[in-house]
């Protein structure tokens, strides 16, 4: 289950947040970004694959739903909705690049540039990891993301990707089983016994 | 242990499982199968496992912030959302208007009476040239002749 609930109770709620940020509170946006920021990189860069494209997107998401904040129908929806633009976004990126031969959704990894940020320290069961995450079709890495790091329930999941709750909950279930047939000895390695 | 083909169906309800997602009666199978069957908790463990890692494995810190300090220098070096540049305008053009009123008192539009009036003069203007044009009066009572096509001089 995910653990990143982003309305903790001791944090300012969502639609205040928003409500601020729509009366010209730049502060309060920049709260927002801090609160969904991390959450939504690692979503985009699941999404790109790879680190510079999800560092436009991310940004370019985010000055795009403060551009148009004020279209925001529920206020405290402001994770899915944010979401929503970055999916947009990397679709849009995705139709640009279809007159070349390979879409970004599902061009080749570059291992030098996907996830840079933990390609140092990581060992090699959390490389392995990422990589069958990678290889996943695009829409199973966005559920499971969508599910997983950004937290979202299953029919927002569906309001961003467009589907169906059923069928979110669907990619996301085929997802983790095709990584645990992927890495059958996951759990494993994870023993003290194994690499650290 | 059990039998392959329960453990086949038991593997599609494990990442319901995980996700508490399970009916109450199919719950208590699953878990019963799990007491039992070795193979399908050590399957169980390993989708747990994963699972963990995706939501617990972040990016480095330095990366994010970098991110986040980017995408809040986009904004701040942004003239204003537009939700704010319309309702400036919005007060401004109000603002513009009334003060306009005031100088110069109602506004006067002679092009759209003008508008209003063009049927009127459409009218005027074409009538002498409907009377030059003999127009056949078709609701004129019959007179009994064969009606004819219209013959000119040849």
């Amino acid at each position: 289950m995910p653990s990143n609930d982003p309305s903790s109770a001791h944090e300012e709620p969502e639609d205040a947040l928003v409500k601020r940020a729509r009366g010209g509170d730049d502060s309060a946006f920049e709260r927002l970004i801090d609160r969904h920021g991390p959450d939504l990189l690692r979503y985009v860069t699941r999404l790109t694959r790879n680190a510079d494209e999800a560092l436009d997107v991310f940004q370019d998401t985010f000055f795009r739903a403060f551009r148009s904040l004020a279209t925001l129908r529920e206020p405290g929806a402001f994770r899915s909705w944010v979401a929503t633009i970055a999916t947009n976004m990397v679709r849009k990126r995705q139709n640009r690049a279809r007159q070349e031969p390979v879409s970004l959704f599902d061009e080749p990894l570059d291992p030098e540039s996907t996830h840079p940020s933990t390609r140092d320290r990581d060992d090699l069961r959390s490389a392995m990891l990422r990589t069958a995450i990678d290889e996943l079709p695009a829409r199973q890495r966005a559920v499971l993301s969508l599910r997983l790091e950004v937290g979202l329930p299953f029919h927002r999941i569906g309001e961003v990707l467009g589907i169906t709750e059923e069928n979110a909950r669907a990619h996301h279930y085929q997802a983790l089983k095709t990584l645990r047939r992927r890495m059958p000895q996951f759990a494993e390695r994870e023993n003290p016994g194994g690499r650290s | 242990m059990t039998n392959g083909r329960e453990c086949e169906l038991i593997e599609d309800r494990l990442p319901p499982l995980l996700e508490n997602d399970l009916p109450a009666g199919e719950l208590i199978l699953v878990r019963a199968h799990l007491d039992d069957c070795e193979h399908c908790a050590s399957a169980f463990e390993t989708l747990r496992a994963i699972s963990d890692s995706i939501v617990t494995q972040r990016p480095a810190t330095a990366w994010t912030e970098s991110a986040l300090a980017r995408a809040k220098h986009g904004i701040r070096n942004s003239d204003a959302a537009p939700s704010r540049v319309r309702s400036t305008l919005a007060v401004g053009a109000v603002a513009a208007f009334c003060v306009a009123l005031f100088f110069v008192g109602p506004p006067t539009l002679p092009a759209l009476s003008a508008l209003a009036d063009a049927p009127r003069t459409l009218l005027t203007d074409l009538a002498p040239i409907a009377a030059r044009v003999p127009l056949p009066n078709l609701f004129a009572p019959d007179s009994g002749a064969p009606r004819s096509a219209p013959t000119g001089p040849r």
